[in-house]
């Protein structure tokens, strides 16, 4: 059992306090820095797509998972992403410059979409953000001058910095670069008095209200950073696919997210990055089964949904911290050994139920 | 973390099974080609909201293909027939077609599923010289611009548009039109087809209506194209929607003529609403034969009986469709003899004409220039619970 051991104020906020978190986390980026060594281009070209995934996770996580505002209207900021980076490299304006307009035209609608449903809880909340999704859906299909409407739109061709990014492996590395990016400022948020009042409210908004935290201000804020890396996702993503339409970000693209969320675990972007890797691996995995099985089981329509229900129904019946909480307990076992007990794991704080405050 | 490890050492795994899986590739053969098979993908919907459409179209293509397996095969290579399923969703599209042309390396594509599912993944596959047959689409986009490794078989929605309005102007000298469609891309199509119709043939639009796959109540649409004066109202929703609307018209007691395209051609339209669809008119450019009924031919009902052996149901419009483009496929990998490459697969479908499927329906013809099945287009109407041939060759 390892204790730590605080010799300055520094180790209170450190990004990765413990020796065995240090060499996991240096092993996992080398695996993923050396993967074009020795992955083919498929693989490869999957592994982007978690990664792209990975990112979205987060945003939504930020959201769901750290300020405990339901979205069922994510994928809206996926598309208003992608949707809003081809149309501007499609006018000239190059990925840099537009990767940042993106990111910052996705926050602001985010931040009004967070004015709007910062006094909705619940119910209300998921309605509100699911009409939003709609919407936007609609409005995607309907301007046609400046979306392709239905038809579809084309994705120009990835260039950064003036240069051509053909192949599978560059665009793999700008992936990776962003989703480096996105979990250290994701996790850096939740060091900052901003970061914590997300929690705040999410554990109890009275709470949080008592200690002076602005709780509409916290909302709008969420929204916001949620809207922004979902956005920047929705940019990765639109390279990925070469071809936009209004269909793609409906909202079963939505309810992958929150299964993403709720299946990794919800608060901690562990959980959504392994939400991201259960639902990239799942498909492969079932594409795989069904060249192996024999052809009345493997060619049997539905095979994929029903064994994604299935774990979904296994996860919230037997872990529903998801794998996340299912790996915390795992390495609290290992690491308290042999004093980890069913109990250390039993909440110990309860909050007053009560959250009326008119 | 260490699960993203594992992970990681899955996929080497799966890596190494799928290499270790297939027979090595002989260099001096093109990409999907062994002394024994040709390998052949789709992806479609087995699983989603279109799989209606996908898993009968597949089983009809998988019935093409064991009559190959059991006549010993083209040329002495079977078809190794690789389906993934895609959902009706873009983004899975993308990942089957990835893995179709780097894992399974497909020889061809053929049936493959929706329009921005097919427009997402031309360029890779192009890229990688894999011709794309005959998707499950009749967009525009399928074959034009000319591209010479993209054949379509459906006559596009804009051209079955604009070809059956065309008709039933000409015989019943209709001037004033109106339209009901979708929100979606299938929608666009449609109404573009509907706007050049209106201008080849100088008519008066009165109603353009559009709605979603989620409504159902066309009362208020109904209305409206009541009171616009309309005497011919084309039809372009997916099926549900075009029983319920043609219902609602009539219950309103507007008697207009209503015309669908090849979406609604399907044999249990003439059934439905308790027989209220009586009158209903539909483009296609295919036939669907009514099994039930004696259809003349020993052929087909020895295909019946075989497709119901084999798959347990009974055959639907797509598994006849599924089955024609399996048999074009067929026909040109013969044309294109033992050496087969994707430059002989193309010059020997582009040699097809006037080729006159075993179900009967329009022919099929390809040439350098043209890269749609059908030569025509035919018109149907369900009468006394049937579907009933009014009209053939109608030129589009």
């Amino acid at each position: 059992m390892q204790v730590l051991f605080k010799t300055c104020y520094e180790d209170d906020i450190r990004f990765l306090a413990k020796t065995g978190e240090k060499v996991r986390v240096g092993l996992v980026i080398a695996a993923l820095l050396a993967a074009p060594l020795w992955l083919q281009n498929y693989y490869l070209a999957e592994l982007g797509l978690l990664l792209v995934y990975a990112i979205a996770g987060i945003g939504l996580m930020i959201l769901t998972g750290y300020t405990g505002q339901v979205s069922f209207g994510h994928a809206a900021f996926l598309g208003i992403g992608a949707y809003c980076h081809s149309i501007l490299i499609s006018h000239g304006v190059p990925f840099s410059v537009s990767v940042i307009l993106t990111t910052a035209f996705s926050a602001a609608i985010g931040m009004a979409l967070g004015r709007s449903a910062s006094r909705m809880h619940g119910f209300y909340l998921a309605i509100a953000t699911l009409a939003f999704l709609i919407l936007v859906e609609t409005l995607l299909g309907e301007w046609t001058s400046m979306t392709g409407g239905y038809a579809g739109l084309k994705v120009p061709a990835l260039v950064v910095f003036g240069m051509p990014l053909k192949a599978v492996w560059q665009q793999y590395y700008l992936d990776l670069f962003f989703v480096l990016i996105v979990v250290m400022a994701a996790a850096n948020l939740f060091r900052t008095s901003t970061g914590r009042s997300f929690l705040a409210v999410r554990d109890s908004e009275l709470s949080a209200r008592s200690l002076g935290v602005n709780v509409e201000w916290v909302k709008i804020q969420s929204f916001g950073v949620s809207a922004a890396i979902t956005g920047l996702a929705g940019v990765l993503l639109a390279h990925h696919l070469h071809y936009l339409s209004p269909e793609v970000f409906n909202v079963l693209e939505s309810l992958k997210l929150m299964l993403m969320i709720v299946v990794g675990g919800l608060g901690s972007i562990l959980g959504a990055i392994f939400g991201a890797i259960l639902i990239s691996l799942l498909p492969i995995s079932i594409s795989f089964l069904k060249d192996v099985l024999p052809p009345g089981i493997g060619q049997q329509a539905g095979l994929e949904p029903l064994l994604f229900g299935l774990i979904i129904v296994l996860f919230i019946v037997f872990e529903p911290l998801g794998i996340y909480g299912r790996w915390m307990k795992l390495r609290y076992f290992f690491e308290t050994f042999p004093y980890c007990r069913k109990s250390s794991f039993v909440r110990q704080k309860s909050y007053l139920r009560t959250e009326r405050l008119r | 973390m260490k699960q993203l490890l594992s992970v990681l050492a899955m996929s080497l795994f799966l890596n190494l099974v799928a290499c270790g899986g297939d027979e090595p590739s002989d260099p001096s053969l093109p990409r999907g080609i062994t002394a024994e098979t040709i390998k052949i993908g789709s992806h479609t919907d087995l699983s989603g909201q279109l799989a209606i459409w996908g898993v009968p179209m597949i089983n009809g293509m998988r019935q093409r293909f064991d009559e190959v397996a059991a006549a010993g095969g083209i040329h002495g290579r079977t078809i190794d027939f690789r389906v993934e399923d895609t959902q009706y969703q873009v983004p899975l599209a993308v990942r089957a077609t990835n893995k179709l042309l780097n894992v399974d390396e497909i020889f061809a594509m053929i049936g493959a599923m929706g329009t921005p599912q097919n427009n997402a993944v031309f360029d890779s596959m192009f890229e990688a010289n894999v011709p794309n047959l005959f998707p499950l689409t009749a967009a525009v986009s399928m074959y034009e611009p000319l591209h010479p490794l993209k054949f379509s078989y459906f006559v596009s929605y804009r051209d079955q548009a604009r070809g059956g309005i065309r008709y039933m102007v000409e015989q019943h000298g209709y001037k004033k039109v109106c339209l009901q469609t979708m929100a979606t891309d299938y929608g666009a199509e449609i109404e573009i087809g509907f706007e050049q119709a209106v201008e080849e043939n100088g008519l008066e639009v009165t109603y353009v209506g559009r709605h979603k796959g989620s409504e159902t109540d066309f009362t208020g649409t109904v209305t409206a194209i009541k009171n616009s004066g309309c005497e011919l109202l084309f039809l372009g929703p997916f099926v549900k929607d075009t029983i319920l609307l043609y219902t609602a018209a009539r219950d309103a007691g507007w008697e207009g003529t209503i015309v669908g395209n090849m979406v609604p051609y399907l044999p249990e339209i003439p059934q439905a609403a308790d027989g209220r669809m009586e009158g209903f008119y539909t483009v296609a450019p295919f036939f669907v034969p009514d099994f039930a009924a004696d259809t003349g031919s020993e052929w087909i009902s020895q295909w019946h009986a075989t497709y119901i052996s084999n798959f347990g149901e009974e055959p639907a419009a797509q598994s006849v469709i599924g089955y024609v483009m399996a048999d074009l496929l067929v026909r040109s990998l013969e044309g294109a003899g033992p050496d087969v490459t994707v430059q002989k697969l193309v010059a020997a479908l582009e040699a097809i004409e006037r080729y006159e499927n075993p179900f009967g329906g329009p022919t099929i013809s390809f040439s350098a220039t043209k890269h749609i099945a059908g030569d025509y287009l035919n018109l149907y109407q369900v009468k006394d619970g049937k579907w009933i041939t009014v009209a053939e060759a109608l030129p589009y």
